[in-house]
């Protein structure tokens, strides 16, 4: 019966002119399932997007065709009808699939050309012939209309020459496959059409390409078929005319009905922080809003949305633009670093709290009051009996799993240092709290407990601003919520209007045309 | 007309060429202290005396690259000196003596390496043990006393050996090395492997480099380079003192390159800029002595010029996210 099966997939693999194909793959890891019997396939020369919501599988479907993720716990893989195993890199490099990263993975002081043929110089007499390479750069360079020396170092350019020096090194290796992850993130809209016409020209010569984004228009602008992954399932491969923008966001959140509780917050009267006008460059573009006491709002933006830069500038992380202004209890603010914006009680959790929110080789009692010493200080010196008591009565607050105040944080499990982190904001007593990605790595059960305690907060009147790209949960959690896009607010939604799929059709540019 | 400053250009130009005008400034400032300084044999002095430092920058300058602070530098200079002058003096073919003691350098390269790589230890205490385990070796085979050669052989002529009037001979091959150093990185694979993995890993093992064998190489070539400085150092002193005088070459080695990185293309670790670090400590050297200065104190002088450099590097690393390497601690 199976080997029947085998051989009528490869006579209509060669009938239906198709390059890639993978069947019943299921991969696990520690605790989830990433994927789970997954079927997909790839046409030669079209351009086939990729969709889903975060945690969905994408990464790992795309990671385990470039090697990355081998050996896979179920599944064949074939290659132009032929079965074949890809165990590493090279593999996938070997048979024609190249791929380009979300994480760029160019060396910034080497000049073009040795970044494109990092690994695979080609050597005369074990010298490097530097001519025959430049020359293969500056035609690979014409390809993606770059107007770049191949002696440029990758230093000197600006982001979207850096995605198309990546794609040019994709093209070196001859790929029959080239698939790009988010590769409009950062991109002006001239650039994405520039990037547009480079995928056309190339599906023109037969490569075939792998098209991941949120970003509904640019699907519809650009891509043949598309396939819908949901909790590392594929629900499903459609012709891009057969459905409609609505129809893939149902798809992708597969109708989920949830139960919203939120506490109702009263006083709309007196916003707390009011934030005006704040644009970067490309990714900001007048963002105003204002932020109520008591209230939990959401920003929900997907990657490239702008939505965490929203958050690093309200804190001082990052310079605040000159016409923008950020008003605290209608008194204007002119925050332009991290320790001011604690000064005027506003505090933020990092989305990468590993690296900027804990300091993993200190205790949790250390941890939770190093934000404000002071508070368990007398006349400059740290009481060690009043700081016991305020770090037990957060542990006990919070729901802590730890063996004491002096265990180490590291550790302790991703939630339970996120609880850490949050109750070292609680000891600064702020009263604006922004968190970015708050359950970022986070188990089932600690997630809850974490909007637990974020209720418990905006009950007691702080405000709390959520910036994530989890949209189930923001739609679950907050009063209100801002829906960004390319950089600016598209809508905004009450508590009692929000759905996921609303939510999610707009982040994902699902209103324009 | 308004004449508009770009503020980050300014700080820029501090970063980049900060050290060099200190540099000339220096130069300026002891030829008017001492009137021999200026002399051409004075400099060819400097320059003689500069092999050594040189060359076991060189070789720190890849080790850093693939992010290891190698403190055994001085240690294997110092051994192999010793090493060296006690082949000689046994009786072994002079040829054979050297080709030997560059071996035991790059084998102290590949512990370190090993250690650091394989058995991932941080490399800085890596190399610490094997400083102290060199010293130990040393001391042992020394026992306390210095080996003389007789310094009539043509081994001498390395160190010490002038080809016409002016031109000495431990210079050419300190040119050749610099020449071999450069073109390695270059033009040679595994030099072009040993800059792509320092400055990103991760695309370095996507690119399909294997890694862990790029950094061991690195730590050899740098076992290497000290091996050579101690055989030049050798022939010049006509021996070896038993005393591990060669551990005060982290100090001046560090420098150097770090007034390299600083220099050439923001924060880039480059052997040029190595090789202009190093002249930068022998002219400093060299002049602080002019001036009979201390040993001392000019190691004090060498410490603050040091700080001033990481400092110029952490400025511009805030302001334009500048890389040396991987930083290494």
């Amino acid at each position: 019966m199976k080997t029947n099966d085998n051989k009528t997939s490869t006579s209509t693999n060669l009938l239906n002119n198709i390059l890639v194909e993978i069947k019943g793959v299921t991969k696990k890891f520690p605790g989830v399932i990433a994927l789970k019997d997954v079927n997909f396939s790839v046409k030669k020369s079209e351009v086939h997007a990729l969709i889903g919501e975060n945690g969905s599988g994408k990464s790992t479907l795309i990671k385990t065709l470039t090697g990355l993720y081998y050996p896979v716990d179920n599944g064949k893989f074939y290659w132009e009808g032929k079965e074949i195993i890809i165990k590493k890199p090279k593999v996938a490099q070997d048979i024609g699939i190249s791929c380009i990263y979300q994480e760029r993975q160019l060396i910034p002081f080497f000049n073009i050309t040795s970044n494109i043929f990092l690994g695979r110089e080609i050597v005369k007499n074990h010298i490097i012939d530097k001519r025959t390479m430049y020359k293969n750069t500056q035609e690979l360079l014409k390809l993606v209309a770059l107007e770049c020396n191949p002696n440029d170092s990758i230093h000197d350019l600006n982001l979207n020459q850096k995605l198309k020096v990546e794609i040019a090194k994709g093209l070196a290796k001859n790929p029959k496959l080239l698939i790009l992850d988010e590769p409009t993130a950062i991109l002006s809209y001239k650039e994405v059409e520039d990037l547009f016409n480079i995928i056309k020209e190339l599906t023109t010569k037969g490569i075939s390409i792998i098209y991941v984004s949120h970003r509904l228009d640019e699907i519809y602008k650009i891509a043949d078929r598309v396939s819908i992954l949901r909790d590392g399932k594929m629900i499903g491969t459609y012709n891009i005319f057969e459905v409609t923008k609505e129809q893939i966001v149902q798809k992708m959140t597969g109708g989920k009905k949830i139960i919203q509780k939120v506490p109702k917050f009263k006083n709309k009267e007196n916003p707390i922080l009011h934030v005006s006008n704040i644009s970067k460059n490309n990714l900001l573009k007048g963002i105003s809003f204002k932020l109520f006491e008591g209230e939990i709002l959401g920003i929900a933006g997907l990657v490239g949305s702008g939505s965490e830069e929203v958050g690093n500038i309200i804190f001082g992380i990052e310079e605040i633009n000159e016409d923008g202004k950020i008003h605290l209890y209608n008194k204007e603010l002119k925050i332009n670093s991290t320790s001011k914006a604690l000064k005027n009680k506003i505090a933020l959790l990092p989305k990468d709290r590993r690296e900027d929110g804990i300091f993993l080789n200190m205790s949790v009692g250390n941890n939770i009051t190093l934000a404000n010493l002071k508070v368990v200080s007398k006349g400059g010196f740290i009481n060690h009996f009043l700081e016991r008591r305020i770090v037990k009565k957060f542990i006990d607050l919070l729901l802590i799993k730890t063996s004491g105040l002096l265990q180490r944080v590291k550790y302790l499990s991703g939630g339970n240092q996120q609880k850490v982190v949050i109750a070292k904001w609680l000891n600064s007593n702020a009263k604006v709290f922004i968190l970015i990605e708050p359950t970022h790595g986070i188990d089932v059960g600690a997630k809850s407990e974490i909007f637990n305690l974020i209720q418990k907060l905006a009950i007691e009147g702080k405000s709390i601003i959520i910036i994530s790209s989890e949209i189930e949960e923001l739609v679950k959690n907050c009063n209100r919520i801002l829906v960004m896009y390319k950089g600016k607010i598209v809508t905004e939604f009450n508590q009692k209007d929000a759905t996921i799929e609303k939510v999610l059709l707009y982040s994902m540019g699902g209103n324009e045309d | 007309m308004k004449f508009r400053v770009n503020k980050k250009q300014i700080i820029d130009y501090i970063i980049r060429y900060g050290v060099l005008v200190i540099f000339i400034i220096m130069v300026l400032f002891f030829a008017l202290q001492s009137q021999s300084f200026v002399k051409p044999s004075n400099w060819m002095n400097i320059l003689k005396h500069s092999v050594p430092i040189s060359l076991i920058s060189l070789g720190l300058t890849f080790s850093m690259l693939v992010g290891g602070l190698d403190m055994s530098i001085g240690a294997i200079y110092s051994f192999s000196a010793v090493i060296c002058s006690g082949l000689i003096v046994a009786g072994m073919p002079i040829i054979l003596a050297i080709i030997s003691t560059i071996i035991v350098g790059l084998f102290f390269g590949l512990f370190n390496g090993f250690a650091a790589v394989i058995l991932k230890i941080p490399a800085f205490i890596a190399t610490l043990s094997t400083m102290f385990i060199i010293i130990g070796l040393q001391s042992l085979y020394t026992h306390g006393e210095r080996i003389d050669i007789n310094s009539d052989t043509y081994f001498s002529f390395i160190g010490r050996g002038y080809l016409g009037r002016f031109l000495a001979f431990s210079v050419i091959i300190l040119l050749l090395s610099i020449c071999f150093a450069y073109f390695f990185t270059k033009n040679i694979k595994t030099g072009i492997y040993i800059y792509a993995t320092g400055f990103n890993l991760n695309a370095a093992i996507i690119a399909g480099i294997s890694t862990n064998l790029i950094k061991i190489i690195a730590f050899i070539i740098c076992g290497g380079f000290c091996a050579l400085a101690g055989i030049i150092q050798a022939s010049n002193l006509s021996g070896a003192s038993a005393s591990s005088a060669g551990i005060s070459f982290i100090l001046n080695s560090v420098v150097a390159v770090f007034i390299g990185a600083s220099m050439f293309r923001k924060g880039n670790l480059s052997i040029i800029g190595t090789i202009i670090g190093s002249l930068f400590v022998a002219v400093l050297t060299n002049g602080l002595a002019f001036l009979e200065i201390s040993h001392l104190s000019i190691q004090g002088i060498k410490g603050l010029i040091l700080i001033i450099v990481l400092i110029l590097n952490s400025i511009g690393k805030k302001k334009f996210k500048y890389h040396i390497g991987q930083m290494p601690v």
